[in-house]
């Protein structure tokens, strides 16, 4: 019995044996699948520091040992693969005295992480010194103990971009002399136009400095008369994105206002946006003093001219009024002759007045002497008056209802004379002119001169509306003239809050309209 | 016709409304002086008064509403004239009984007289 129970207590230790061997089996076989698993991320691992475009490397101990380095790193170093297991500045024992030695001694004595960005390297690569700039971090390395054993080295060869940073340096010293040296008023505004720069030329024209000037901005500097319109362009301009160029006085140091030309142009980022401003005010004092003085003599040229000008059409006049229906008795073509002299004398005329009215507008003495009247009316008048001078030519004209506009009856016949003596100068053969006077919307009447003429070519149609812009030709009298009369349409017209529309094919015609505001 | 006074210090011009004036028949009497505009109405019986805004100096808007001043040239056509733009409205204020802006042609001169003249018969 007793040896039953002893073999029956035994099968059961050998059962728990069994049981606690099959416990430790599958103990162990998870144990190798852990290890097998960590070598595997060890293989990741390293996989990714070889792989990796930075330059890593492990130093041990404090002789610095190389542990391991990666192909970037011993691609830098230009030593080969030969490096594991040597001492870093028996490596490369050019840099130990450029203060890396003292930085890795502070990692791994003081357990402190040193960071550097874009320090200057020289190091030697086949032979010959070579200057890098790198990015660097040295981070302590421990063991299980909390000990350091070493140092981790992570870096980045950035000599590219420093020397990229360097040159963009350079350039923006270059170009902040440059603009510092030039006599025009340079500024740099934000998006919101607020300035944030002024260059020297400012600070020297105004003796303030730049913290002030970016403070007080430029209105206090600004003639009040020009205020007003200077703040409504500028915002006008922040708004739109539009250029801004207008004509008024700053005050310098002394506080004289002097002519300025100010003109800005933003500057768009790459979705379309203001990102900044540039402004420039150009010193224009001289220009605006020979600009007056042309005034004056202009104004005084065409005045003196006028006097003995009406005098000899006075003469004109009275002889022909003397010789009408008389036959001379020595048969000289005496009136055929003063009729042609009388057509000079008018022309001449008309470029004085032109003059005359040129030298009211800039300095802005045309002063329109508006009354109500029928547009009709004044456009018969004028056509039947024109029509008198030239009996060669055709005028048809067209009413497509009454108007009634509040206008200067002469400055609006001015214009309409201006519209048909330029569709007669410039039709040399077909002398057809077709005038339609008509209604473009509810609010304003038109008048349209057309003719079969030779046309304004696409460049030109932009500028003859300039003062003293002349289209160029080889038949000089075709197209005589001061090229002032459109200018002064246009000035004319625009006075009148109406418009000027061009039509013109090169070689077929052209149609000139003016609108007026109705005023029925 | 009438006698008619001119008051210009420009002599071109003046002569030449003087002949333009005496051709149509009209009898001319020419002062430079608008100080003796008055002496000379007196006279030779002048009947209607040319006269420029601005003779040597002196504004013709002054000589005008000093003439009207006296009842005995209350009624006087005085038709000024002027190179300037804009003064119409000051020469009618002055008492004018028009204005012509200069230069004028042969023709709107003797219309313009011819009309005063007739409204005055």
């Amino acid at each position: 019995m007793k040896e039953e129970l002893q073999i029956r207590e035994l099968e059961q230790e050998l059962e728990k044996l069994r049981e606690r061997n099959e416990e430790l089996e599958a103990q162990v076989s998870g144990y190798k699948d852990s290890v097998s698993n960590l070598e595997e991320k060890l293989f990741q691992y390293k996989g990714l520091i070889y792989s990796s475009s930075a330059l890593i490397t492990f130093l041990r101990g404090a002789d610095y040992i190389i542990e391991f380095a990666n192909m970037p790193i011993r691609k830098v170093w230009g030593k080969g693969d030969n490096v594991v297991g040597k001492a870093l500045f028996e490596v490369i024992p050019e840099v130990k005295d450029q203060g890396i030695e003292s930085y890795l001694n502070q990692v791994f004595y003081d357990g402190v992480p040193y960071h550097a960005e874009g320090l200057p390297i020289e190091h030697r690569v086949n032979g010959s010194m070579v200057k890098s700039y790198f990015d660097f971090s040295y981070m302590p390395q421990y063991d299980s103990d909390g000990e350091i054993v070493g140092i981790g080295v992570v870096a980045q060869d950035v000599t590219n971009r420093e020397r990229l940073n360097a040159q963009n340096q350079k350039r923006e010293k270059e170009f902040r002399e440059l603009i510092d040296f030039m006599p025009h008023k340079v500024s740099l505004s934000n998006s919101n136009g607020d300035p944030v720069f002024f260059n020297k030329s400012w600070l020297d024209y105004t003796g303030l400095s730049m913290e002030q000037l970016i403070e007080k901005k430029w209105w206090p500097f600004i003639h009040p008369d020009h205020l007003q319109k200077a703040k409504m362009d500028v915002s006008e301009s922040l708004e739109t994105g539009c250029e801004l160029d207008m004509e008024l006085m700053i005050k310098d140091r002394e506080g004289d206002y002097k002519w300025h030309l100010w003109r800005a142009i933003p500057v768009l980022d790459e979705e379309d946006k203001v990102s900044s401003w540039i402004s420039t005010s150009t010193p224009i004092e001289r220009l605006k003093e020979i600009e007056q003085e042309k005034e004056s003599f202009l104004k005084l040229v065409s005045h003196e001219l006028k006097t003995p000008v009406t005098s000899i059409k006075g003469y004109v006049q009275l002889l022909q009024k003397m010789m009408h229906g008389k036959i001379s008795e020595t048969k000289v073509p005496v009136e055929p002759y003063l009729g042609k002299i009388e057509d000079q004398i008018e022309r001449l005329i008309v470029l004085i007045s032109e003059m005359l009215d040129l030298s009211r507008l800039e300095t802005n003495e045309l002063k329109l002497n508006r009354e109500h009247f029928q547009l009709n009316q004044q456009v018969d008048h004028i056509v039947q008056e024109l029509s008198d001078i030239h009996p060669d030519v055709q005028i048809e004209v067209q009413h497509e209802g009454s108007f009634m506009v509040e206008a200067d009856r002469g400055r609006i016949g001015q214009v309409l004379i201006n519209f048909l003596t330029n569709a007669y100068k410039y039709s040399p053969e077909n002398k057809h002119i077709k005038v339609k006077v008509h209604q473009i919307d509810s609010k304003f009447a038109a008048v349209s001169v057309k003719d079969t003429g030779i046309g304004i070519k696409e460049n030109d149609r932009r500028n003859i509306f300039k003062r003293f812009y002349r289209v160029e030709s080889k038949n000089e009298y075709t197209y005589s003239g001061f090229g002032i009369g459109l200018f002064l349409s246009k000035e004319i017209i625009e006075r009148h809050q109406g418009k000027i529309i061009l039509e013109s094919e090169f070689g077929r015609g052209s149609e000139f309209t003016f609108t007026l505001p109705l005023n029925n | 016709m009438a006698r008619i006074l001119i008051v210009d210090d420009d002599q071109t011009i003046g002569i030449m409304i003087q002949d333009i004036l005496e051709f149509k028949g009209h009898e001319v009497v020419v002062t430079q002086q608008p100080a003796t505009a008055k002496d000379k109405i007196l006279a030779h019986d002048i009947e209607l008064v040319l006269l420029d805004k601005l003779i040597s100096g002196v504004d013709g808007t002054d000589v005008c509403s000093e003439l009207r001043k006296e009842q005995q040239f209350k009624e006087l056509p005085i038709i000024m004239m002027s190179a300037l733009h804009n003064v119409d409205e000051i020469c009618l204020a002055a008492g004018a009984t028009m204005f012509l802006p200069k230069p004028f042609d042969m023709d709107t001169l003797i219309a313009a007289i011819d009309e005063i003249l007739e409204e005055k018969a």
